[in-house]
């Protein structure tokens, strides 16, 4: 069977910061929740301290706008989803001290709309995962009680199918990415009984293809970050039983670069950090020897969401 | 500073000053690639009949429209792998190119831009590989200069304090621009980052900041409609580099609602949604299963009037017909289907803008009879979608997206439609459970599902391919889902599965565990409810 190879992916990851090709310039836009990518996969491979969380707290703090949004690099607008990102970083260096929570909190507030929906920015686009950055944001900051949450869970509810799942608006095609933020954030807000959690567990079961990996929608090839958005939605609803954990587990594993480190999203293919933390998040939730324990609704390690709520000091 | 940093960033200027040069010339590009170095030589001796080939699929029609033209057939293995970013022509090649030798060859005849990083005609655009990182440092030191500068003139302008505006004055005099006063400065920076922005997404489709800075001043530069017609045409650009990117899609809708809170004419808008609709048609052949595309289409649907929901039906029929693995334009139909169920409740049609007088909304009605189901019943439009994708089914074995769409097709029916449209049909005994004495009279029942479950069965019975092993398990699992929405409390607010009677579940635990043996800890959840 093959291995993990963790010293191998936490070389790969320390080593982005680094890298100046031209895919990594063309990434920029996109640095902060980068960073909470490999940030997070480094905590769950037991190396966050290594990495120099002064620093990062500080660059953190200048992407951040007056209007309380931070943007996703220096320079960059502020949207809603680097501001989680942001928040998530903080919380991993427990750092959340630094920053302003009711200044965030009143810019996240600012982006619901009167359907209870959230907007990404102040140009209005819609999607259910908005209304995931802005609960588990808020959540962390102790802030939830700033926003209408009577009107995100019917919005939320309103975006469910007739096949359980979820889609980006209401009426929208279902998808597991979709599905995470909409059960993440009902869990959150404590509303998952909007959820039939059978109808949903079949249409997320049906994800697994024959060789083991999970795909996001039907008629889609199986991908590694998946196992991420649809089995943390199963143990969500307490449905992960109902797949084949071993299977998964060795297609995840399959992803692996065994000589440089990093995952991909199918194996063979090239690695990058999204799909490296997406499989070492799959692989803690499988319960992997040598991992942390990561929490399926929050996505960061389970010391960290017992620090911010419990005071707990792992 | 000298050195190479400095020839690339002198270089990058040029690429950027070419750009706007390019456009210019020719304002209704439609259609961009970023190509490797030997292709980019081969498209400028192959000439015109170069868009023929990669990494152009389209042709533009003379008449140029809102949209990038249809594909062609022929070059869709290639449209197929250029459907991510990092195409084999793509971005990931620069690391290998950087040591090429670079020449600054001008076009003789026509638009003096540097051949060796563009092409352009017949409306399409060839972006060097090589030239990709030069042009997009450029653009961004210059947006992020010109941004800062932009900044400062609107705050200065915002306070209107005599004293922001003097000293700005006194700053543009101590740089030489002692003639130009703080508005035609702004009308130039705003100019300019137009430009710079367009650069930056055409190189980097997911750019907000970029898009963002185009959505502030495109407002202030929309007076004729044109302009963002022309907003409209360069997402389009973009998108048939970028097909999934998110930004641009999302970038559409925001141009889309401009035009409508400007009170662009409805028959315009039917035009523009339309055109949109058509797009997405076109970016999906190049794209299959795009969701961002497809959501898209979704969101144009609730702008769109209650007869041109009926027209889409029908268009996409023959389309998702030759695409049935395609979810997304199932999913589309179900999306249309739904809306004009909706439509039909008493109350909505007459509310369309669109039907303003009585002879208009008749006009609408006729046309939609036409154009649709040649019948008004909702029970006409329902029958013939699932005789279509029955039919569809036993053609194309193991195609999940049509035994999901039937799934669907006979949750609403039994659920949603069947009692408003044949009341008396459905007798309910006092607890509320609907019993099946309407099979006579209905086509789609748990008796005729069970039965079309059957004849599926046994017609790949001897078939020992994967796609036939797919069909048994989609029609074993199709059987439990009518057992198990079939026996429904109808008189529950808010639906959950139930499982089936206890005298039929160790048949289709039978069945389920022989067809499709690799989910069985799903079907024993299912049907034991652990």
């Amino acid at each position: 069977m093959t291995t993990f190879q963790l010293e191998k992916h936490v070389n790969y990851v320390k080593s982005l910061d680094k890298k100046s090709d031209f895919d990594s310039v063309v990434m920029e836009h996109l640095r902060m929740s980068g960073a909470y990518w490999g940030l997070t996969a480094l905590d769950l491979m037991h190396s966050l301290n290594d990495m120099d969380g002064e620093e990062i707290a500080a660059w953190i703090l200048k992407c951040q706008h007056d209007c309380g949004g931070f943007g996703g690099n220096i320079g960059h607008d502020p949207h809603i989803l680097y501001t989680l990102s942001a928040v998530q970083i903080l919380a991993l260096f427990d750092k959340l001290s630094v920053v302003d929570a009711d200044k965030i909190a009143k810019y996240i507030s600012g982006l619901q709309r009167e359907d209870g929906s959230f907007a990404g920015d102040e140009w209005g686009e819609i999607d259910t995962r908005f209304t995931y950055t802005a609960v588990s944001c808020l959540s962390l900051l102790k802030r939830l009680d700033s926003i209408n949450v009577e009107k995100a869970t019917d919005f939320l509810v309103r975006c469910r199918n007739f096949d359980g799942g979820f889609g980006c608006t209401p009426g929208a095609e279902s998808h597991a990415g979709q599905i995470f933020c909409c059960v993440g954030a009902l869990a959150i807000l404590g509303a998952l009984h909007h959820v039939d959690r059978d109808l949903l567990g079949w249409w997320l079961c049906e994800r697994q293809v024959k060789a083991g990996g999970l795909n996001g929608r039907p008629e889609k090839l199986p991908d590694v970050c998946y196992s991420w958005w649809v089995l943390s939605s199963l143990i969500i609803i307490d449905r992960a039983h109902w797949i084949s954990k071993e299977k998964l587990r060795d297609f995840i594993l399959n992803c692996q670069d065994q000589d440089r480190g990093g995952i991909s999203d199918a194996p063979d293919d090239a690695v990058d950090v999204f799909h490296t933390f997406f499989g070492v998040g799959g692989l803690s939730l499988l319960e992997y020897p040598g991992l942390k324990s990561i929490d399926p609704a929050y996505a960061l390690p389970v010391d960290v969401i017992d620090r911010v709520f419990y005071g707990q000091k792992s | 500073m000298d050195g190479p940093e400095e020839d690339n960033t002198t270089r990058g200027r040029v690429l950027l000053a070419d750009l706007d040069l390019i456009f210019l010339n020719d304002p209704l590009i439609d259609e961009l690639g970023f190509v490797h170095p030997s292709q980019l030589l081969s498209l400028h001796s192959d000439g015109a009949a170069a868009t023929s080939k990669p990494p152009f699929v389209g042709r533009t029609p003379k008449s140029s429209s809102l949209t990038s033209g249809s594909s062609n057939p022929e070059d869709e293995p290639y449209a197929h792998a250029d459907c991510s970013r990092k195409s084999e022509h793509g971005v990931d090649l620069i690391e290998n190119l950087e040591d090429l030798p670079i020449d600054e060859g001008l076009v003789q005849n026509g638009v003096p831009y540097d051949r060796m990083a563009f092409w352009s005609g017949e409306h399409k655009l060839a972006i060097s590989a090589v030239a990709l990182a030069p042009l997009y440092k450029s653009a961004k030191e210059a947006f992020t200069f010109s941004s800062a500068e932009y900044k400062k003139l609107c705050q200065a302008e915002e306070t209107a304090s005599s004293a922001a505006s003097q000293a700005l004055e006194a700053d543009m005099k101590h740089h030489g621009n002692g003639t130009v006063s703080p508005n035609q400065k702004k009308s130039a920076l705003e100019d300019s980052l137009m430009s710079y922005s367009r650069a930056l997404v055409l190189v980097n489709c997911d750019h907000a900041t970029a898009w963002n800075m185009r959505k502030r001043l495109l407002p202030k530069r929309a007076a004729d409609g044109d302009v963002l017609v022309a907003e409209l045409r360069l997402a389009g650009v973009v998108l048939s580099c970028a097909p999934k990117s998110e930004e641009t899609w999302a970038h559409r809708r925001w141009v889309i609602c401009q035009m409508i809170n400007n009170g662009v004419p409805r028959m315009k808008l039917d035009l523009i949604l339309e055109s949109e609709s058509k797009l997405v048609e076109a970016v999906a052949e190049r794209c299959p299963m795009n969701y961002r595309g497809w959501r898209h289409r979704g969101w144009l649907v609730t702008q769109m009037s209650f007869v041109q929901v009926a027209i889409e039906l029908y268009r996409t029929k023959l389309w998702a017909s030759l695409h049935v693995a395609d979810n997304c334009c199932f999913h589309y139909r179900r999306t249309l289907l739904l809306q004009l169920l909706k439509s039909q409740v008493p109350g909505i049609v007459e509310s369309r803008e669109l039907a303003a007088t009585a002879e208009e909304k008749e006009l609408n009605m006729r046309v939609l009879k036409v154009a649709l189901f040649d019948g008004s019943e909702t029970r006409a439009l329902w029958k013939e979608e699932v005789d279509w994708t029955k039919h569809l089914i036993t053609r194309y074995l193991g195609r999940e997206a049509l035994w999901l769409h039937l799934r669907f097709l006979f949750y609403y029916w039994r659920l949603h439609i069947r009692r408003t449209v044949s009341p008396a049909r459905a007798k309910e005994d006092p607890d509320g459970v609907q019993h099946e004495c309407d099979s006579k009279h209905t086509f789609i029942s748990m008796d005729s599902e069970q039965q079309f479950v059957s004849i599926c069965l046994s017609a790949c019975a001897s078939n020992l391919t994967e796609d036939a092993n797919k069909q048994r398990e989609f029609a074993a699992s199709y059987k439990l889902w009518v057992l198990m929405n079939g026996f429904q409390q109808q008189k529950q607010e808010s639906r959950r599965l139930s499982a089936p009677p206890v005298d039929k579940r160790d048949s289709i635990r039978m069945l389920l565990n022989d067809m499709a043996p690799h989910r069985s800890k799903l079907w024993e959840g299912l049907l034991t409810g652990s």
